[in-house]
């Protein structure tokens, strides 16, 4: 079983362990903010998502395993940013059901219009990985590739080979999220 | 046995070359690049060749495996980098 667990809710432990996947080197370069973050730093940012209603974070955990983060940024328009990172190790499957999962939720539980990616140019496996979801790039800079989803393209695209074996295979990784 | 493997993934993967059009997937060979340096597939179309090619092993080989668990994406050289690295994969994991 995965569990999707709300970072305000995470043990000292599990703060410990997410840190430590966060600021493996991989991550980090393929991240907006490339610097290590230090675990002060880090508890004092989830004191600020305590009062957030916009900002979703949750830890992904297999069994006692933890595995990455997901999260959402909330806008006032009915759209959103969203992100994903995962330890490399991580089964492929498992990374595929926590993301599909995630953004049928953005879409449907937090009712959702549109999604947004942030995405370094240099790091092409993650906007293939966005393709393949139906994200289509909407502007670039010098550093980023800002891609975008809507609801309707996110259920054609659901209705394609690829997509429908993928959920298939996700039924191998039951999903459970805890309210935050 | 290594010649009905490869036939299931070199099935598998001229499938998913047809529905991503991408031509060099629609020629299999063992050197066939599948993913990771020069390979054609992200990662989310591995999971679909994954699930394609474990479905097909149990429906030949009457025996279940998981190609893409933590053993597989902890090893240094990935079982996934072309078709022939994945027939031996498989093939060891039959055996196993």
């Amino acid at each position: 079983m995965i569990r999707l667990k709300p970072y305000t809710d995470l043990t000292p432990q599990e703060h410990q362990e997410l840190l430590k996947v966060r600021n493996l080197e991989t991550i980090r370069n393929a991240s907006t903010e490339t610097k290590i973050i230090d675990l002060s730093d880090h508890l004092q940012w989830i004191e600020s998502l305590k009062i957030s209603n916009a900002k979703i974070y949750y830890a992904v955990i297999e069994n006692e395993t933890l595995r990455g983060g997901l999260h959402l940024i909330l806008n006032s328009d009915k759209s959103a940013t969203w992100g994903i990172f995962f330890d490399p190790k991580t089964p492929l499957g498992l990374i595929a059901s926590a993301t599909l999962y995630f953004i049928d939720r953005s879409f449907e539980h937090f009712g959702r219009e549109r999604l947004y990616s942030l995405i370094r140019n240099d790091n092409g496996g993650a906007i293939a990985f966005n393709r393949q979801l139906g994200f289509k790039p909407l502007e670039q800079n010098d550093d980023f590739v800002q891609m975008e989803l809507d609801k309707k393209g996110w259920i054609a695209q659901k209705e394609k080979k690829i997509l429908k074996n993928i959920l298939q295979y996700a039924a191998h990784y039951p999903i459970q999220s805890e309210q935050p | 046995m290594k010649e009905r493997i490869f036939e299931i993934i070199a099935s598998a993967v001229r499938d998913i070359g047809e529905e991503m059009e991408i031509e060099s997937l629609q020629q299999v060979n063992e050197a066939t690049k599948l993913f990771g340096n020069g390979g054609a597939l992200d990662s989310l179309s591995l999971v679909s060749l994954i699930a394609d090619v474990e479905e097909k092993i149990v429906d030949t080989f009457e025996r279940s495996i998981v190609l893409a668990d933590e053993r597989a994406m902890s090893q240094r050289t990935s079982p996934f980098r072309d078709v022939g690295s994945l027939c031996a994969y498989v093939e060891k994991l039959l055996n196993d």
